[in-house]
């Protein structure tokens, strides 16, 4: 009998235990309520709705806003000890339409998780996150979403800390609330690593190329790129969302070297001169977005093409299971017009 | 440590762009900066407006509360300690017992008020804060503005003002800020707590995107940041200049300008001071040409300063334009003018300024004058002669001053004198540096073009010693010094005069240190120069040596204690001995003090011995051993004629390129060796001599020219062929080779000897 007692006790011990262990790491089990339906990302500093947008949001029949709360970047404190603080919050000039499930997406520097410890701030961290959505009145948030380029070196800091925003989200969500998944991106090379401990994944099928490699075609989407990395789609051990690009941009190089992204500049401007496909000269210096380009300056434009989408779109779908959602990057309709409805339409299409 | 310290900030303040491996930066006397505009010794530090709400704070409570008591309850304790503060009857601060003493609910009250202020600000500061919608309501600014307003009494009436100031910022009722500042705060008397309001004004005009009105505010109270971000919106020109003038339009008397002003006059020197001091200057590089074209590329901008300089020493603003009428003084002179540059100066000095100023531009007069004068005669001597006192009385003035003043850490330069101070030029401190360059720089050369060089040797002697007179140093290693290590007897400008002008200025030199200037102005230098006479005569008995005097050279030697020739450390070279085996390259011996002595001495007999012998033979062979002694005596054994073995080497005391001088008595003796050896050959022709004379001609580290199969072939059978080749062994072979073996025999002989 006593043998048995303490047999029990053993086996009590070892279930506290386990559960305790269960507790300070959740891993990424079953998936909360995510619906499957039309998304988009919102970028910009500013949360001002144009008629276009919203038109766009109608008639794609948009459930989802992935919305950029805030960059989480360096900075440093009386002792020039480097500190995460919030910067480029988002300022809400429109009400979030109420028939949009927002996810708040935050993005977070990479560099951070070399240089200082991120658990410090995982509380604010979600403490923000969650009075931002309350004062501007977006109810019902059901998933947060944590944006960062992580590497093999910063992955168990990373992984760390979205850890410790579970907690913490597990933390502060008003009782009787629904829990709320946490999802992040995933860039296509991320796809051969360990997932993160989170409930999704949101693969982002852009900024495929070197940026900054003055030989690549073109950076924001090449099915090539997408090629290398579709096969691992199928058996990546997160659930997709698959996030394509609809953005253009000018990559500026001068010297040989990059400088810089020009998101305004466009190949009609006088100053320029065609050298081949997608690549223009300086012909004469001037101002654009605050720089000065140089006579011999050399830009590549670079859009993201929609036969080119539908072609990694295609290389992907193969692995992917059937209830994922298409995202669009990013709301914006000086980009979006450049596509026709029926294109947007094959886009979402799966 | 506090010496390194010194030296390295001494060394940062001399940005010499020349640079050494292995070895401190040295620095020419010329690159010391001339224009100070900015008194850092004595600048007062400014009390923080933290600090003056403290004492404000005790003048109201009386002198028998402490301050740090004030600021540990107003800065530091927490809310709850303020809330039972009246309770707490244990607590022994002094400002707590004077609450408790008189029950002071009204400093209470104003405490927790401003603490709660402080904490809702605080929280709005935080980077991670978010507000909520209750947030937005600023409820709880609203409660403090609101209790602050209520406040009726007077004692604290103006920090409520504050408390009210600070809470309406924060809740963006920026309304309430300038209306409260205009009706009441503003016309109070001036306080710290006002000054604090004025900022919170100053920042609503800024965030109005008013600048000219906000820059006034925060001129007004000094807040330098905060004028800068203003002024920056205020202007599209991005240059120091244009900053200058916004700062002077507010502030004429900003202590900022004072070190701006000098910044880039500081800029203008470095580019271009060498081109004016160092005319004679062979550069080792093309640094001296690339610093001055610096400086052509950045005139527009200096002379823009200069301008500028000159407008506002007349307009008067100020109340130190002479700072500016200097400024615009040298800059024209960087620039070449040096007539207008004296005009400008001159009326500098009639212009209002401080005495840090006023001296300033009695020092640039002082160089003017000493630059522009042509010709040094005595009526030049007798006008300088009063301001060099002048000088000098500065020096001994400052010699206790802090190098850096509101640190404890720093010393002053009696302190912190080293060993390498005045070897590297390094700069000491303002006039000390100035008699340095007007010396070295400016008259040196003037008095060696006149060929004037006793004067030459006594301005070097005081720029190299006074210091080291006024501080009392005593030299750690009295060395006289050998390849790199540069030690103060023989790194210093007097050392490198003594070595290399003719002997019998330094003989004058050393009379004039004996007995006395000739006048004045040579007395000025006398009382001020090294009297060390073991290291001045012994220079003067090497330098016979050089020139082959050796009859004037024993007197000299002989007066040299034993006790400083040890300690030369030159004296460890004395183990060659010079009268050495002709087919040796190096014959050793143990030094001894009267190495140089007995050498001298030597030669002596030598030199008369050949001028007294007849015999072709005997006189022959004197001649080979003289020669070779002197041959000796500028390689092998130069340590007898030298105090270094590498001639020309790197030596940066001195800027002008004067080691023209030093090859001529090389060249003589070399010469000299040429003629005895000539003269030998013609009076003998025994193949004894002609083989010695051989060995002596190729004399050298590794006879590099010495031929042994032909000198075996010519001179195999001579006596001191069998020596060499008794104790050499690479020689012997060529008797092993079978050329002469009947020679064997004799050499054996030899080497068992």
């Amino acid at each position: 009998m006593y043998k048995i007692s303490l047999f029990l006790l053993y086996l009590l011990v070892l279930t506290a235990c386990v559960g305790k262990q269960n507790a300070d790491v959740e891993p990424p089990t079953a998936e909360p309520q995510h619906d499957v339906g039309n998304s988009v990302y919102y970028w910009k500093t500013t949360f001002r709705l144009s008629d276009e947008e919203r038109y766009f949001i109608e008639t794609h029949n948009v459930k989802r806003l992935y919305l950029r709360y805030f960059d989480v970047a360096r900075n440093a404190d009386f002792h020039d000890k480097i500190i995460p603080v919030p910067i480029a919050t988002v300022k809400f000039i429109d009400t979030v339409p109420s028939n949009l499930e927002v996810v708040p997406v935050v993005f977070i520097d990479n560099s951070l998780f070399y240089d200082c410890d991120m658990n410090q701030v995982a509380e604010n961290f979600v403490k923000r996150i969650l009075t931002m959505s309350a004062t501007n009145d977006i109810n019902g948030v059901r998933e947060i979403q944590l944006d960062c380029d992580w590497t093999k070196t910063t992955e168990k800091a990373y992984f760390d800390f979205v850890k410790n925003v579970r907690t913490q989200l597990n933390r502060y969500t008003p009782k009787g609330i629904s829990d709320i998944s946490l999802s992040a991106t995933i860039r296509l090379h991320q796809l051969t690593m360990t997932p993160p401990p989170v409930n999704r994944g949101i693969l982002m099928c852009y900024n495929t190329g070197g940026i900054r490699n003055r030989q690549t075609e073109n950076s924001i989407l090449a099915e090539n790129d997408v090629a290398l990395y579709a096969k691992h789609v199928g058996e990546y051990a997160l659930p997709l969302d698959v996030a394509y690009p609809t953005f253009s941009w000018a990559v500026w190089f001068s010297g040989k070297k990059f400088q810089a992204l020009l998101r305004e500049l466009t190949p009609d401007n006088e100053n320029l001169k065609l050298l081949n496909n997608n690549r223009f000269s300086v012909i004469s210096g001037f101002y654009q977005e605050g720089k000065y380009l140089s006579a011999g300056d050399e830009i590549r434009f670079e859009n993201s093409d929609f036969q080119e989408i539908i072609r990694a779109k295609k290389r992907l779908e193969k692995g992917l299971k059937k209830n994922y959602s298409v995202i669009l990057y990013h709301l914006d309709d000086n980009n979006l017009s450049k596509y026709s409805e029926d294109e947007i339409n094959q886009i979402y299409a799966h | 440590m506090k010496s390194i310290k010194f030296t390295l900030i001494s060394a940062t303040l001399l940005l010499s762009a020349r640079a050494f491996a292995c070895t401190n930066p040295p620095y020419y006397p010329s690159e010391y900066y001339v224009f100070y505009s900015y008194d850092m010794v004595n600048h007062k530090k400014s009390v923080s407006i933290d600090e003056l709400s403290l004492r404000e704070w005790r003048k109201l409570v009386g002198n028998q509360v402490s301050i740090n008591d004030i600021r540990e309850v107003v800065y530091r304790y927490p809310l709850d300690s303020l809330k039972i503060l009246l309770n707490d009857s244990r607590n022994k601060n002094t400002f707590v017992r004077y609450i408790l003493k008189r029950r002071d609910t009204e400093i209470v009250d104003y405490l927790i008020l401003a603490k709660n202020c402080e904490t809702a600000r605080a929280k709005r500061a935080d980077a991670w804060w978010y507000p909520t919608k209750e947030d937005l309501k600023n409820t709880d600014l609203e409660m403090i503005i609101e209790q602050a307003l209520a406040y009726k009494g007077k004692r604290l009436k103006i920090r409520y003002l504050l408390q009210a100031i600070r809470a309406a910022y924060s809740a963006k009722n920026y309304d309430l800020c300038l209306n409260l500042w205009e009706k009441e705060i503003a016309k109070m008397p001036s306080s710290a707590v006002k000054t604090m309001c004025r900022g919170y004004v100053g920042g609503i005009w800024f965030r109005k995107g008013d600048y000219e009105k906000a820059i006034k505010y925060y001129s007004a109270i000094g807040d330098m940041d905060s004028f800068w971000w203003c002024a920056d919106n205020l202007t599209t020109e991005n240059s120091d200049i244009q900053r200058m003038k916004i700062l002077y339009k507010y502030q004429p008397n900003a202590p900022e300008l004072d070190k701006m002003l000098q910044q880039i006059c500081r800029e203008a020197e470095i580019a271009a001071n060498q081109k004016l001091f160092d005319k004679n200057e062979q550069p080792f590089d093309d640094m001296y040409d690339r610093r001055y074209a610096r400086y052509i590329e950045k005139r527009k901008r200096f002379i823009e300063l200069r301008n500028f300089a000159l407008q506002v020493a007349a307009e008067k603003r100020t109340a130190n334009p002479a700072m500016w009428q200097y400024a615009a003084a040298f800059l024209t002179f960087i620039d070449g003018k040096t007539a207008l540059a004296i005009e400008y100066l001159n009326g500098a000095a009639e212009l209002q300024g401080t005495s840090y100023i006023k001296e300033n531009i009695g020092v640039l007069q002082m160089i003017f004058q000493a630059y522009t004068t042509k010709n040094y005669d005595s009526e030049f001597e007798t006008a300088f002669l009063p301001k060099l006192q002048w000088l000098d009385q500065l020096i001994v003035r400052d010699l206790d001053k802090k190098n850096i003043p509101d640190d404890d850490s720093w010393t002053n330069i009696k302190e912190s004198y080293g060993e390498f101070e005045t070897i590297y030029n390094f700069s000491q401190y303002y006039p000390f540096d100035m008699l340095r360059k007007i010396l070295l720089s400016v008259m040196i050369p003037k008095y060696l073009e006149q060929k004037n060089y006793t004067k030459v040797l006594l301005l070097a002697g005081t720029a190299s010693y006074r210091l080291r007179q006024l501080v009392g140093y005593k030299c750690v290693r009295p060395y006289v010094g050998y390849k790199f290590f540069e030690y103060w007897d023989r790194s210093t400008a007097v050392f490198k005069f003594m070595n290399l002008l003719p002997v019998e200025y330094i003989i004058e030199y050393q009379d004039i240190l004996k007995s006395g200037g000739r006048n004045q102005f040579e007395s000025f230098f006398e009382e001020r120069c090294y009297k060390n006479y073991d290291y001045i005569t012994e220079i003067i008995g090497t330098k016979y040596l050089r020139e082959q005097q050796f009859d004037k050279a024993i007197p000299y030697l002989s007066n040299v204690s034993e006790k400083y020739i040890k300690q030369m450390s030159v004296y460890y070279y004395f183990r060659i001995d010079p009268f050495g085996k002709i087919y040796k390259t190096r014959v050793l011996q143990k030094p001894y003090p009267a190495c140089k002595l007995n050498y001298a001495k030597k030669m002596l007999a030598l030199q008369q011995q050949i001028d007294s012998l007849s015999n072709g033979y005997t006189k022959a062979q004197a001649m080979i051993v003289y020669a070779v002694a002197l041959k000796r005596s500028v390689s092998e054994a130069w340590a007898l004629t030298d105090y270094s073995d590498c001639g020309t080497c790197f030596d940066y005391n001195y800027g002008i390129d004067i080691n023209l001088f030093n090859d001529i008595w090389r060249r003589k003796l070399s010469q000299s060796v040429d003629t005895y050896l000539n003269k030998a050959a013609t009076i003998s022709n025994n193949p004894e001599i002609r083989a010695q004379i051989m060995l002596a001609r190729t004399l050298d580290y590794y006879r590099p020219t010495f031929n042994k199969r032909q000198f075996a072939a010519e001179f195999g059978k001579t006596k001191i062929a069998s020596q060499f080749a008794a104790e050499c062994d690479t020689y012997r072979s060529y008797f092993n080779q079978s050329y002469f073996p009947e020679y064997l025999q004799q050499v054996w002989v030899y080497r068992k000897e």
